[in-house]
Order: structure tokens, then sequence, then C-alpha cells
């Protein structure tokens, strides 16, 4: 196996950001299958996970970023995944996440976002990114504002309305 | 048309491809290199037209770009994947690749061309070159069986049905069965560039 040397690790406080793996798809499938995906397109078909790990790997491989799956630095448990997706039809790449069920209420989500961000804007030197939020994810609503992102315009995302929330430059 | 995701982000993020290009096996030939985000365009445009392989249909964009990522992903998971093939004009006309998705019984020889490129004898050349830097024995192809070119290729790549092979899959998961594919099998012992 070839080094996963494109995905830097991240720490904070509590948590590690690293490379998706393999071992993370139980997780993963059990996130899609449960109703905390229904706001980033929900019900995901459970052999989707791994496509996706591959799909994760691939795009740090030709981009230099992607997302990293969250863990507990004790445990090692994946709680989720954070970072930068890109898609065809998505008109920039996205600073996206998205917590597993249980460790929500904790700050995780925040202490793991800002992390993520940070090493965007800084060592990547990527503009400002914005973030998809359905309306009523009212939970990664109030996440992206404690992140400091506003809400920057509404636009139509396969036929549903859709918030764009602007992050702010820098690596605080 | 390039669009804006198929573009090297400048800066610190630019030259992953170059990582990933230093980490791929040592290739005696000059005609296979690591996938970049410009092979990422050109695999989303073959998925995409007219001749895309999908037996289901053709691809969105977006299911290409996504379905390539993943395809390169396999390099970092597994240490086998995708090449872009470089002909002697030095175009890059298409893929060949050592794949494994969930599902596939083995290691699975994969070619992917643009319409253009087809008929001109890269896939064979670029199969022999592959399989001689590979350390694996044998290789699976699962082929339509309307899809005469290919069957051509596996054959000229001197690949046998895999009938055992076949009945196995079919009495087990039968996948590729299933799917209407037959199931060819490449002995890479003794294969030379």
């Amino acid at each position: 196996m070839i080094a996963l040397s494109p995905t830097p690790t991240l720490h904070t406080a509590r948590l590690t950001l690293r490379a998706p793996h393999l071992s993370d798809a139980e997780a993963l499938a059990a996130f899609w299958q449960s109703p905390r995906s229904l706001f980033i397109g929900g019900a995901s078909p459970a052999d989707g996970a791994v496509p996706s790990i591959q799909h994760s790997l691939g795009a740090w491989a030709l981009r230099g970023y992607g997302l990293w799956t969250i863990t507990l630095t004790a445990t090692g448990q994946p709680i989720g995944r954070t970072g930068v997706l890109t898609h065809a039809d998505w008109p920039e790449p996205e600073l996206a996440w998205h917590l597993f069920d249980g460790f929500e209420g904790q700050g995780l989500a925040h202490e793991a976002v800002l992390a993520a961000r940070s090493h965007c804007h800084g060592a990547l030197q990527m503009d400002p990114l914005f973030s998809f939020i359905h309306p009523r994810n009212h939970r990664s609503k109030a996440l992206a504002i404690r992140l400091g992102a506003t809400l920057e315009t509404d636009t139509t995302l396969q036929g549903d309305t859709i918030h764009i929330f602007r992050h702010p430059g820098g690596t605080a | 048309m390039t669009a804006p995701h198929e573009i090297p982000l400048p800066g610190p993020a630019a030259d992953p491809a170059a990582t990933l290009a230093a980490h791929l096996p040592d290739i005696d030939t000059d005609r296979l290199r690591a996938p970049t985000l410009t092979a990422l365009a050109l695999s989303a445009d073959i998925l995409t037209g007219p001749s895309g392989p999908h037996p289901g249909g053709r691809f969105t964009r977006d299911q290409a770009v996504v379905a390539f990522a993943a395809c390169v992903g396999t390099w970092l998971l597994r240490g086998h994947g995708p090449w872009t093939v470089i002909t002697r004009d030095g175009a890059a006309p298409g893929f060949i690749r050592i794949g494994f998705a969930p599902g596939d019984p083995e290691p699975e020889l994969g070619v992917l061309f643009a319409p253009h490129a087809k008929g001109r004898g890269h896939a064979f050349e670029a199969g022999q070159a592959h399989a001689a830097t590979q350390g694996l024995r044998r290789l699976v192809r699962c082929i339509d069986p309307e899809n005469r070119r290919s069957r051509r290729l596996a054959a000229r790549l001197a690949a046998r049905l895999g009938a055992r092979l076949a009945s196995r899959l079919g009495a087990r998961a039968g996948d590729a069965i299933v799917d209407g594919s037959t199931v060819w099998v490449h002995n890479l012992q003794g294969h030379a560039a």
C-alpha cells in the first residue's frame, strides 16, 4: 500500500483528523443509513461507503485536499468526517462536515471543522470556503454561525433550496 | 470545457499528483504515467460520452468524476490503480488500470479509451507493459459479451475465458454473471513486456 502522504494528520485538544481508511466503512455506512444523513443526501446504500472512502483518498491524491476522518485521539474511534468536498455540480470546493450518532453536544464538530478550515485557509492557501447547509438543518446552521460563517445567499441544489454560508478566511 | 474543479488549485495543494507519481510502482516504460486532474477531465469526457463503457447507461459528469477519483484512491488503499496511457506522439488518449471494486472476485484489468483512440493497439501495448510491472499472478476482466472490441483485446492479450471461475462465481456471489458479463482470465506468469 502506498503511504497516504497527501493527507496531513491534524491534531486538536481531543481529536485527530486523519486520512480516510477502509476501517471507517462500517461507521460511515451506519451514518448513511440513519436519519442523521437526511440533510446531506441521505440513505446512501450501505455498499457506497467503500467507494466513498476511495473517492476521498483519490481526491487527496489528485487535488491535494479532501475529507479527513475525525477520530477521538484517546480511543481512535471514528466519529465523523470534515474537510473539502468537490463535486462536478458544486460551484466551488465546499467545507463539509458530518458527525456520527452519539457525538453531538460536546463541541467536537466545532473543534474538528476549525482545525480543517485553518489548514485549508492556512497551509493550503485556499480562498475562504463556503458550506452548503439545508435550511432545516438547524444544528449545522448553528455550527456555521459559531464558526463565524455568514449566510451569503440561497441557491438550488438537486431541486432543493439550500443556504450558502461563507466562512471567514484566516486560520483562527 | 474544463470545469473549475478540474483545474489544480494554485499554491501548496498543486503538486499532489507529483506525490502520487513518486509513490507509484517503478514502471519500465514511458507509456504509463500517474493520473492527474487533467486525466480526471478526460476520463469524465469518455465516461459521459456515447461510448461510455458503463453497461447501466451513461454516467453523469459528477458520477464520472467521483468514479475516477475513487479509482485513483485504490492506489492509496491497495497499491494498484489506474495509469494514464501515453502514446508515442505524447498524447494521453486513455487509461489502463488494475481495479478491485467491492464485489469483484479478483483484481481486474480495465481499459478506458477515448473513441478516436480505439482500434490502434494502445490498450494492447499498455496491457502488456502493465502486466509485466505487477507482482500479480493473474488478473480477470469482466467483459460484456456484446463488446467485440474488448473480447478481441482480451484474446490478443492471451486471456482465456474463465469458465470455471465463472461457474464458481455464478454459484457463489455471481456478480459478473448476473450483470451479463463474461469473465476472462489473464495468466501473467511469464508474461513479458
